[in-house]
């Protein structure tokens, strides 16, 4: 397998699912829809998260899936502690024991989805402050994706925010790459 | 929705893919590789497999991020770095660690072929988190926020019937909010 960078892994911003930031929670769900409805190519996985533009197009978040549980319940930032305690190792009785004691939201799922549907996608969205050069080779940038945790990264040129490298089209490079090394 | 759980919502186990703790990483790259081929198009794709023991109960699972974490040959060094980033620890001094340590010096290639003979076992993520099959959605919203998770196992008494996605959750939530506005 020749060498790779990440330049020719990436999805340029303009093919992905991107909005503003005065849209709302429940027009970025629908063009994250319409995104995964529309894959940029059969070989790709459609995305699970949207980007959020400011007016000059500059990339200032993202929202993924987890984002949009955490809207339901404004409380739920609290619980960031407990899956802390999870990667702690701290067993699985005390943690349930835990979670059902800070159990917030009682109500119904339909009166939630109504509620946070017209809020704006910045009350939800998160940094995404990862970032790769487009020249950097692809095992340097799994090795950074590995470290970092993180299910996509900004790339740049120059310091100017050009595409984005997911976790799915890195897997799938790899998994292509094994298959051509077990025929050679 | 309100009255919908989680059974309603899981993929049952009998259709998701699974692989025995002592398959290879290229054989588990090859199911995954089958199964994305032949994927339900209206459905989320699977990124993740199932690993089971002897007995064919469920112990683990394997998805994008452990995967190419597995490719690391310094792999319990980096899982401890990986702990600074969640710690907060900034990302310059991690840099600067990994570079130090410089994992990914070969090729993809060679970091391919040895991919080969990882057993499954020693990768995969145990699975500990799970909720009843008659759990409400709203309480399988919360849990999987709470421990921060992709999914959960689901369950009939002591027996593994299923896996409930955050994908389909939010899928639910979509369908739910555009409900409301044809309400309106």
């Amino acid at each position: 397998m020749n060498k790779k960078y990440v330049r020719e892994l990436m999805i340029p911003l303009h093919e992905y699912a991107v909005v503003s930031h005065n849209a709302t929670i429940q027009e970025a769900i629908k063009t994250l829809k319409q995104a995964q409805d529309r894959p940029i190519s059969m070989d790709r996985l459609p995305p699970r998260a949207v980007l959020i533009v400011d007016d000059d197009k500059k990339v200032i978040g993202q929202m993924e899936l987890m984002d949009v549980l955490k809207s339901l319940e404004p409380k739920y930032s609290m619980l960031g502690d407990i899956s802390a305690l999870s990667r702690a190792g701290v067993n699985e009785e005390l943690i349930n024991s835990l979670i059902d004691n800070l159990r917030f939201w009682q109500g119904d799922l339909i009166d939630a989805c109504r509620r946070v549907r017209s809020m704006k996608i910045t009350e939800i969205m998160h940094p995404l402050n990862e970032s790769l050069d487009e020249d950097t080779p692809l095992s340097d940038a799994i090795h950074r994706v590995v470290v970092w945790q993180t299910a996509r990264s900004l790339v740049t040129r120059k310091g100017e925010v050009i595409g984005i490298l997911r976790l799915a089209d890195l897997f799938a490079e790899v998994a292509d790459c094994i298959d051509e090394t077990e025929e050679i | 929705m309100k009255s919908k759980c989680v059974k309603e919502l899981m993929v049952p186990l009998e259709r998701y893919p699974v692989v025995s703790k002592d398959a290879t990483l290229l054989e588990a790259v090859q199911l995954f590789e089958r199964v994305q081929k032949m994927r339900d198009r209206k459905r989320q794709p699977y990124r993740a497999i199932l690993v089971v023991d002897d007995d064919k109960k469920v112990i683990g699972k394997i998805g994008q991020l452990a995967f190419l974490r597995a490719l690391e040959p310094q792999r319990n060094i980096l899982g401890d770095m990986g702990k600074l980033a969640i710690a907060g620890v900034s990302a310059d001094f991690i840099n600067t660690m990994m570079n130090h340590f410089q994992f990914f010096q070969d090729s993809m290639a060679d970091i391919c072929k040895r991919a080969r003979h990882i057993l499954v076992k020693d990768v995969m993520v145990p699975i500990a988190e799970h909720i009843e099959e008659d759990a409400t959605l709203g309480e399988a919203i919360y849990k999987i926020v709470a421990l921060q998770t992709l999914s959960l196992m689901v369950t009939r008494g002591d027996q593994t019937v299923g896996l409930l996605r955050l994908c389909d959750v939010v899928q639910e939530i979509a369908d739910e909010m555009k409900h409301c506005d044809e309400l309106n």
